[in-house]
C-alpha cells in the first residue's frame, strides 16, 4: 500500500509551496529579483512553526471542509505536520523516515528504501524552504501586487500532472514567506491552505520530530 | 470432464442458495410466507451530509482518508468521496435511485478495475434504489431480515424495529463476499460502518466525525 501514499505525498508537497490571475495583480516580467530573494530567506530560515487552516473545496458540496493543525519544520529536512481538528492525523518526515499516524492506526515508511519517496520529500523540503521554484519539472508565471507576489505552478511531470492542474503560491513581500497556497485538481476542486502565526527560526526541540 | 464440470457448478450453486436461508434459521430466523415490513433506509430521509474517517486495511497495510457522503437533492442521488486528510480526492462514485452506480472519479494510483469494481459494490449496500424489492422475509422477535433483489442482485439485510439496518450481507458464501456492520444509529444515520470480506483480510471501517453541524 506504499503506492498508496503517493498521492498524499504530491498533495503534501504542493501543501508546503500554494487559473486566472487574481484581481489587482500585475504580471512580473523580470523574476530574477524574486527569486534570488526567496532563495535568500530560504537560506536563513532554520525552522518554521505556523498553524494553518485548510479549506477543501468540493463541486458537489455547498460548504468547504475546514480543517486546522500545526506545522513544524526544523533544517536540514526535518517536518512535523498534525491535523488537530476536526480530525486528528500526524505525519512526520526525519531522517529519512516517513511516520504517519492517526486516531487508529499508524504507517512507517523508510523513505531510503524508496527513490519515489526519497525524491517526493525532496520536493516537499525544498517546497517548505521556497526553493521549489528552482525545480524544473514546474513551469511558473509570476504576478504581483503591493504586499504580495502570486505565483502560479505548472507541474510538468507526468506522475505529477495526472493529479495536479496548478498550484498557485502567495508570497509576502515582506518577509519573502509563503502566506497561502492553492492546489487545483484536474476536476478544479481545490484544497486552499493558509499560514497564520507563523514564526521563523525559532527553537523546536528535535523530540518534535521523533518517528520512534 | 464436461458433466463432471457441469455437476459442480450445479452442486456450487445449490449450496450457495441453501446456504444463507440455513444460516438464517441457525441463527433463529423464521421464513414467513408474505413480507410485510419496509426496507428502512441506512440514511434518513433528512440527511444531507456527514464526514467520516475512513481506515482501510488490506492484509498488513493499513490506508487512511476522510470520507464524505452528500445526498444530491436534485437528483435524488448519493455521492460518496474518499479525500486524503490532506484533502486530495482519491474516489468519488455516485448511487442512482435507481439503484445504478457511476464512478465519477478514481486518483490514478487506484484506478484498477477490480479495486473500484469491490469498493462501488461495498458501497453500493448502503444505498439500496427505489426499484429495489423485498422478496423474503425472515424474522426473530423484534428482528427481521429482507432479501432484497435489485438490478439482478440479492442482498441481506438484518433490521431491527427502532433502527435501519444493523448488518447487510451479500449473498452467497463466495470468496471476498461482504458483510456490512452498521453500529450507533445517531440524526444521521450509522456512526460506524464496517465492510467486511469473507476470506480476505480486508476491512474498511468508517467513522463518523463530529463536524460542524453536519452530523
Amino acid at each position: 500500500m506504499q503506492k498508496g501514499l503517493f498521492p498524499l505525498m504530491v498533495f503534501l508537497l504542493a501543501s508546503f509551496v500554494a487559473a486566472a490571475q487574481p484581481p489587482g495583480f500585475k504580471k512580473v516580467a523580470d523574476t530574477a529579483y524574486i527569486r534570488q530573494k526567496i532563495n535568500e530567506v530560504a537560506s536563513k530560515t532554520n525552522s518554521i512553526n505556523t498553524e494553518f487552516v485548510q479549506e477543501k473545496n468540493l463541486s458537489f458540496l455547498d460548504e468547504k471542509i475546514i480543517s486546522k493543525g500545526i506545522l513544524l519544520y526544523k533544517k536540514p529536512d526535518m517536518l512535523r505536520l498534525e491535523y488537530i481538528s476536526p480530525y486528528s492525523y500526524l505525519l512526520i518526515i526525519n531522517n529519512g523516515k516517513l511516520h504517519i499516524k492517526s486516531d487508529d492506526s499508524e504507517i512507517k515508511v523508510d523513505l531510503e528504501s524508496s527513490k519515489m519517496f526519497n525524491e517526493i520529500n525532496d520536493l516537499i523540503i525544498n517546497s517548505i524552504q521556497g526553493k521549489i521554484l528552482n525545480m524544473p519539472d514546474l513551469s511558473t508565471e509570476f504576478y504581483e501586487d503591493d504586499n504580495s507576489f502570486f505565483i502560479r505552478l505548472h507541474p510538468e511531470q507526468e506522475e505529477l500532472k495526472k493529479y495536479i492542474n496548478t498550484i498557485e503560491l502567495f508570497i509576502g513581500k515582506k518577509d519573502y514567506t509563503v502566506t497561502n497556497f492553492k492546489v487545483i485538481e484536474l476536476s478544479d476542486d481545490y484544497t486552499l491552505i493558509k499560514f497564520i502565526n507563523k514564526k521563523i527560526n525559532e527553537e523546536i526541540p528535535d523530540e518534535r520530530f521523533n518517528t520512534e | 470432464m464436461k458433466r463432471f464440470l457441469t455437476s459442480v457448478l450445479i452442486l456450487s450453486s445449490l449450496l450457495l442458495i441453501t446456504q444463507s436461508c440455513g444460516s438464517l434459521r441457525r441463527q433463529g430466523y423464521k421464513k414467513e410466507a408474505t413480507v410485510h415490513r419496509i426496507l428502512k433506509p441506512v440514511f434518513p430521509p433528512d440527511f444531507d451530509k456527514s464526514l467520516y474517517n475512513v481506515k482501510i486495511t488490506f492484509g498488513k497495510n493499513v490506508f487512511t482518508s476522510l470520507g464524505i457522503i452528500k445526498y444530491i437533492a436534485a437528483s435524488g442521488s448519493y455521492k460518496l468521496a474518499l479525500l486524503s486528510e490532506a484533502g486530495m480526492r482519491l474516489f468519488e462514485v455516485e448511487f442512482l435511485n435507481d439503484g445504478s452506480s457511476k464512478v465519477n472519479y478514481t486518483s490514478d494510483f487506484m484506478n484498477k478495475k477490480s479495486v473500484v469494481k469491490k469498493l462501488s459494490s461495498d458501497f453500493r449496500l448502503l444505498f439500496p434504489g427505489e426499484a429495489s424489492t423485498a422478496v423474503k422475509y425472515f424474522a426473530k422477535d423484534e428482528n427481521y431480515v429482507l432479501r432484497i433483489k435489485e438490478n439482478g442482485l440479492k442482498d441481506y439485510y438484518f433490521l431491527k424495529e427502532v433502527t435501519g439496518p444493523v448488518k447487510i450481507r451479500q449473498r452467497g458464501c463466495t470468496f471476498g463476499r461482504t458483510t456490512v456492520i452498521l453500529d450507533n444509529y445517531g440524526n444521521k444515520g450509522p456512526q460506524e460502518i464496517v465492510f467486511k470480506h469473507k476470506m480476505i483480510k480486508f476491512e474498511i471501517s468508517f467513522k463518523q466525525i463530529d463536524y460542524n453541524g453536519w452530523n
